[in-house]
C-alpha cells in the first residue's frame, strides 16, 4: 500500500512538474489571420522549423478585416496575410500595423512593391482580376471578351460573374483598378453602373464565382487570374484572358502593433521565413492549381509555368495611398449599387 | 445556486410550533435562511440576465447615437443620428421595407394554413388528424434554413432540376415570403388550436336552432377567433422579421437583401460598421416590438373575453362527408409536401448524386458524400464542434432556467424586472444579441469574443426563455408541503433535493434539455457571428457549402447532422425510461397531464 502511494505521489509530482517546466518552455503561440491558400502549409513550416506554436485562422479577406477591426480594442492576432495592400494601408493609416523591413533579395518589381514606410510587406505578387471564359459555353474563340468594355455589351447580359470586394480580397483591387482606368471615381462608378445595368452576378469569392462558371451559370468570370489557371489546370474547360489594362495585386503580411513584444519578434521571424528559401518552395507548392501560382518578388525564383509573363501584360498598379484610405466608401458603395 | 432554495426550505417550511424556541438568534438564523430565495434568487437571476442580455444589447444599441464608444471610430460626434441616416439610404432601407412586407406576407400565409388545420384537428373527425400534429412539431422543430435550403438545392443554379420558370417563381421574394409562410405555421396553427378550443360548440349550435345560415355561422365563429387570428399573424410576423436562417440562404441567393442580413453584412464585411449594424438593429426593433406587444396585448384581453360555460365538455366533432374528407386531406398532403417533402427530397437526392455535373439517374447513385462528412476532418468537425458546445450550453441553460424558475415563483419587484428581461430575449431577433456580444465582450476588460465562450454564452442567453418557463410549471406544482414535511422529518437539504425535487422534476429537465440542445446544435444567427475562428459550427459550415455551390456536402451533412441528433434524442428518450426509476418517471408526468 505504502509503494503504492509513494509511486502514486511521485507520478503525480513528476507530472505537475514537468506540465510546468513545459509551460515555462513554451513560446507564447503566433497567431495568424490569413486570406492565402498555403497559409497552413507555411504556418506548420514555420512551426517545425522554429518550434514557435503558430496558429492559422484561414478565412476570406472581408471577413478577416472586419475581424481585425471588431477586435481593435483587444487585437488576437500578431499576423495579417491577405491579397490586396489598401486594406493594409487603412489600418497602417490607424496605427494598427508595426513597421518592419525584412532582409531580402528583392526583384525589381518586389522593390517597387514595398510600402516606403515599410507598414506591411508584400510577399508575392499575381494579377487581381482577369476575364475566365466556359470554353464548353463559348466555343467560338471569336465570342469571347477581349476588352473590360465587351463585358457591357448586350451578349454578356446576366453572363458575367465577379467576386463581392466586400468579401473578397483581389477584388478591391480590381474594381478599384477599374476606376482608375477610368479616370477617376465617379467615372468608375458610371461603369460599374453598367455592368449592373448588364445584370453582373455578384458572388463572394473566387471559389463560389468560378463554380457557377463551371456549372454554366454564367459564361465568363472577372476573377483572380491564379484562380483560373488553377482551375483550368484541374481539368476545367477554362481560358483566361488578360484585357487592357490588368492591376497587379500584391500579397500583403503585415504585424500586429497590439501584439506582445515577445509575439511581434516571433512575427518578423515569420515574415523572414516566409521570403526564405525553403518559405518560398513551400508557397509555390503548398496550394498547387491555387494561391501557389503567382509571381514571386524573390530574385532567383521562377514563378509556375502556366502563368503569363508580367513583362507581356499591359499592367497597372493600383496605388495603396490614394485607394487605400477609399475603400471603406467604394466597397460601402459597390454594395449598395452593384451587389444588391 | 439552487442551494439558496434548499436551505430555505428549512426555515419556511417548519411550522412556528416546531421550532426549538423563538430566541432572537434562531430568529436571525431563520432570517439568513429566508433570505436566499426572497433575494439571492432573484438577484443572482437578475445579475445574470444583466450579464447575458443587458450590458452587450444596451451597449451595442447605444452605439448607434454614440458612434464613438469604447474607442470606436466613426463620422460624426460624440452624439450624431449619422448612422441613422445611413440606415435610411438605399441598400438599408430597402433591406428593412422588404423585411416588413415579407413578414407581413408570411404572417397572412401562416394564419389562413393556422386556421385551417387547427379547425381540422380541433372540430372535425377527419382521418389522420393527428400526422398534422407531428408535422407542425416537425416543422417547429427544423431550422429555417433548412426549407429554405432544400428550395435551393432543388431550383437554383447547379441545383437538382433546371426548371427556369420555377427558380424564377421560388428563388424570389415570393419564394422567401412563402418559405417563411410555412415554417410560421407551427405558431400560428398552436395559437389557434388553443382559440378553438376555448370557443364554445354551443354557440354555433344555438347559431343553428336559430336558423342563421352556414355563412353566418362561420362569420360569428371566425368573430370570436379575432384575438386568435391577431395573435397568431403577430407572432408569425415578428418571427419573421427576425429570422436570419432564410435570410442568409434563400434571400440571399436571391440577391433579395432583409433586414438581418443588413445588420450581419454590416458586421461581417468590409468595412466593418458597427454604428450602422446598431441603427439597423433600432428600425428592425421598431417593427419587431410593436408585433410583439399587440400579440401579448391580445393573449391578455383574450383572457378576459373568454366565453366560460358551466359544461365542460370538448366540442364535438364533425364528420366531414368523404368528399370533402378527401379534400381536406389533399389539401394537407399538399401543404406538407410543400413544408417538408420537398425540403427533405431535395436534400436527401442531392446528396445521392455521385457526379454533381452529371444529371440525376440511377446510375450516378453514391453514397460518397456521406463517406466525405466522416471522412473529411472539417466537415464532421463542424457537427462535432456542435454537439459539443450544445451538450454544455444545454446543461448550463437549465441549471440557470431551474434557478429563474425558482426566483420567478415568489412574485416581487425583483423578479418582474426578471420576467421583462426573459420576455426581451424572446422578442429579440437572434442576431442582434449575438452582434450585442461581438461588441461588448471584445472589450480589454471583457475579451471573451474570439473564443468558445462568448459563443456558449450566446446559446445560453437564447435558450434561457424556454427552459426558464418549461420548467416554471412543474416546479409551480410541487407543493410546499412536500418539503415541509420532508423538513420535518429531518431530510438535509442535498437528500430532499435528490430524493423529492429532482425526482419530481425529472421529466421535465430531460424535455428541456433534449429541446434545447437539439436546438442549439443547429442555431445559425449566434453561431455566424461569434464562432471562434477557424472551428465552425454545423450551421456555418452548411451556409458556406451552400454559399460555394458544394450543394452535395451540404446536403449529406444536414441530413446526417438531424439523423444524428434525432437518433440520440431517441436513444436518449428510452436510456430515460430503461434507467431511472420507475416512479421517477410516474410522479414526473402525473402532474403534468
Amino acid at each position: 500500500m505504502r509503494s503504492h502511494s509513494l509511486i502514486q505521489t511521485l507520478v503525480a509530482s513528476t507530472a505537475i512538474v514537468c506540465g510546468l517546466a513545459s509551460a515555462a518552455a513554451a513560446a507564447t503561440p503566433l497567431v495568424i489571420y490569413a486570406a492565402i491558400g498555403y497559409d497552413t502549409a507555411m504556418g506548420e513550416a514555420f512551426q517545425k522549423a522554429t518550434g514557435i506554436p503558430t496558429k492559422v485562422v484561414d478565412g476570406s479577406t472581408g471577413p478577416l478585416l472586419a475581424k481585425v477591426a471588431a477586435e481593435k480594442q483587444n487585437p488576437q492576432w500578431g499576423i495579417l496575410w491577405v491579397d490586396g495592400a489598401q486594406g493594409m494601408r487603412a489600418l497602417a493609416n490607424e496605427g494598427m500595423l508595426k513597421p518592419f523591413a525584412p532582409k531580402a533579395d528583392w526583384n525589381a518589381t518586389g522593390a517597387e512593391l514595398q510600402p516606403k514606410d515599410h507598414a506591411y510587406t508584400a510577399t508575392a505578387v499575381s494579377i487581381a482580376g482577369a476575364i475566365v471564359v466556359n470554353t464548353k459555353k463559348l466555343p467560338n474563340k471569336a465570342d469571347w471578351p477581349t476588352s473590360w468594355d465587351d463585358l457591357t455589351k448586350p451578349a454578356f447580359k446576366g453572363k458575367v460573374g465577379m467576386n463581392n470586394p466586400a468579401i473578397s480580397g483581389p477584388t478591391y483591387p480590381m474594381v478599384a483598378g477599374m476606376m482608375q482606368w477610368q479616370g477617376g471615381v465617379e467615372q468608375g462608378k458610371a461603369w460599374w453602373e453598367k455592368m449592373k445595368a448588364n445584370d453582373v452576378k455578384v458572388f463572394d469569392t473566387n471559389g463560389p464565382n468560378l463554380r457557377a462558371l463551371g456549372l454554366g451559370v454564367t459564361s465568363v468570370a472577372i476573377a483572380q487570374d491564379s484562380a483560373g489557371i488553377g482551375r483550368k489546370m484541374k481539368g476545367q474547360p477554362f481560358a483566361v484572358v488578360y484585357p487592357t489594362p490588368v492591376s497587379l495585386l500584391p500579397r500583403t503580411i503585415a504585424i500586429s502593433a497590439g501584439a506582445s513584444p515577445e509575439v511581434q519578434k516571433e512575427a518578423e521571424q515569420f515574415i523572414q521565413f516566409v521570403l526564405s528559401k525553403e518559405g518560398q518552395k513551400i508557397a509555390m507548392t503548398g496550394d498547387a492549381g491555387g494561391d501557389s501560382l503567382f509571381n514571386p518578388l524573390i530574385n532567383g525564383e521562377t514563378p509556375d509555368a502556366h502563368l503569363p509573363q508580367l513583362s507581356a501584360l499591359k499592367t497597372q498598379y493600383v496605388d495603396p495611398m490614394v485607394w487605400g484610405p477609399r475603400e471603406a466608401s467604394v466597397v460601402s458603395w459597390f454594395t449598395n449599387h452593384i451587389v444588391h | 445556486m439552487v442551494s439558496g432554495d434548499m436551505e430555505d426550505g428549512v426555515a419556511g417550511a417548519m411550522p412556528p410550533r416546531l421550532r426549538s424556541g423563538p430566541s432572537a438568534a434562531s430568529r436571525v438564523a431563520d432570517m439568513m435562511l429566508r433570505a436566499p430565495q426572497r433575494i439571492v434568487l432573484p438577484i443572482v437571476g437578475i445579475g445574470t440576465v444583466m450579464l447575458l442580455l443587458g450590458y452587450p444589447l444596451l451597449s451595442f444599441l447605444a452605439l448607434a447615437f454614440f458612434p464613438h464608444l469604447f474607442g470606436q471610430t466613426g463620422p460624426g460626434g460624440i452624439l450624431s443620428l449619422h448612422s441613422f441616416g445611413e440606415a435610411l439610404g438605399s441598400y438599408n432601407l430597402r433591406a428593412l421595407l422588404n423585411s416588413l412586407w415579407i413578414g407581413a406576407g408570411a404572417g397572412a400565409i401562416a394564419t389562413t394554413l393556422g386556421v385551417w388545420l387547427s379547425w381540422l384537428t380541433t372540430r372535425t373527425a377527419l382521418p389522420g388528424r393527428s400526422l398534422i400534429e407531428g408535422a407542425v412539431w416537425a416543422i417547429l422543430l427544423l431550422p429555417s434554413y433548412f426549407m429554405a435550403v432544400g428550395w435551393q438545392l432543388l431550383l437554383a443554379p447547379g441545383g437538382l432540376i433546371d426548371v427556369p420558370w420555377a427558380a424564377a417563381l421560388m428563388v424570389s421574394p415570393f419564394g422567401v415570403m412563402f418559405v417563411l409562410g410555412l415554417k410560421g405555421i407551427p405558431f400560428a396553427y398552436l395559437t389557434l388550436v388553443a382559440a378553438w378550443q376555448s370557443l364554445p360548440e354551443e354557440l354555433d349550435e344555438a347559431g343553428r336552432v336559430h336558423g342563421c345560415s352556414a355563412r353566418t355561422r362561420l362569420r360569428l365563429s371566425l368573430g370570436l377567433l379575432v384575438p386568435g387570428l391577431l395573435a397568431a399573424f403577430a407572432m408569425v410576423y415578428a418571427e419573421s422579421l427576425a429570422d436570419f436562417g432564410v435570410a442568409s440562404t434563400l434571400a440571399a441567393g436571391a440577391n433579395f437583401p432583409l433586414a438581418t442580413y443588413a445588420i450581419y453584412a454590416a458586421l461581417n464585411a468590409m468595412p466593418l460598421n458597427f454604428s450602422l449594424a446598431a441603427a439597423n438593429s433600432w428600425l428592425l426593433l421598431s417593427l419587431v416590438l410593436p408585433a410583439v406587444w399587440l400579440q401579448t396585448r391580445v393573449n391578455r384581453r383574450a383572457e378576459r373575453y373568454r366565453v366560460i360555460t358551466g359544461r365542460a365538455r370538448p366540442p364535438r366533432r364533425r364528420r366531414l362527408s368523404r368528399p370533402m374528407s378527401a379534400g381536406h386531406l389533399g389539401a394537407v398532403a399538399v401543404v406538407l409536401i410543400l413544408a417538408l417533402g420537398i425540403p427533405v427530397f431535395a436534400a436527401a437526392a442531392v446528396s445521392l448524386v455521385g457526379d454533381a455535373s452529371k444529371p440525376f439517374t440511377l446510375s450516378n447513385i453514391s453514397l460518397s458524400h456521406y463517406a466525405d462528412v466522416f471522412r473529411l476532418p472539417e466537415v464532421f468537425g463542424a457537427l462535432l464542434y456542435s454537439v459539443r458546445m450544445a451538450l454544455v450550453a444545454a446543461v448550463c441553460a437549465i441549471v440557470l432556467g431551474l434557478t429563474l424558475a425558482l426566483a420567478l415563483m415568489r412574485p416581487s419587484g425583483l423578479t418582474r424586472l426578471l420576467d421583462w428581461g426573459l420576455l426581451t430575449i424572446m422578442a429579440l431577433p437572434g442576431l442582434i444579441l449575438a452582434a450585442g456580444y461581438i461588441f461588448a465582450f471584445n472589450q480589454p476588460w471583457l475579451p471573451l469574443y474570439g473564443s468558445s465562450v462568448a459563443l456558449v454564452m450566446a446559446y445560453i442567453t437564447g435558450a434561457l426563455p424556454v427552459t426558464s418557463r418549461m420548467l416554471l410549471g412543474p416546479v409551480g406544482q410541487q407543493h410546499r408541503n412536500l418539503q415541509e414535511a420532508a423538513a420535518v422529518h429531518g431530510l438535509p437539504a442535498s437528500r430532499r433535493w435528490l430524493h423529492i425535487r429532482l425526482p419530481l422534476l425529472a421529466t421535465p429537465l430531460m424535455f428541456a434539455f433534449l429541446l434545447t440542445a437539439s436546438h442549439i446544435v443547429f442555431e445559425l444567427p449566434a453561431s455566424e457571428l461569434l464562432y471562434p475562428a477557424g472551428s465552425p459550427p454545423l450551421a456555418v459550415a452548411l451556409i458556406a457549402y451552400l454559399h460555394g455551390f458544394n450543394f452535395e456536402t451540404e446536403a449529406a451533412l444536414q441530413l446526417t447532422a438531424i439523423a444524428l441528433v434525432g437518433g440520440a434524442v431517441l436513444v436518449l428518450r428510452f436510456a430515460f425510461s430503461r434507467l431511472t426509476p420507475r416512479a421517477w418517471q410516474r410522479l414526473s408526468t402525473e402532474p403534468m397531464t
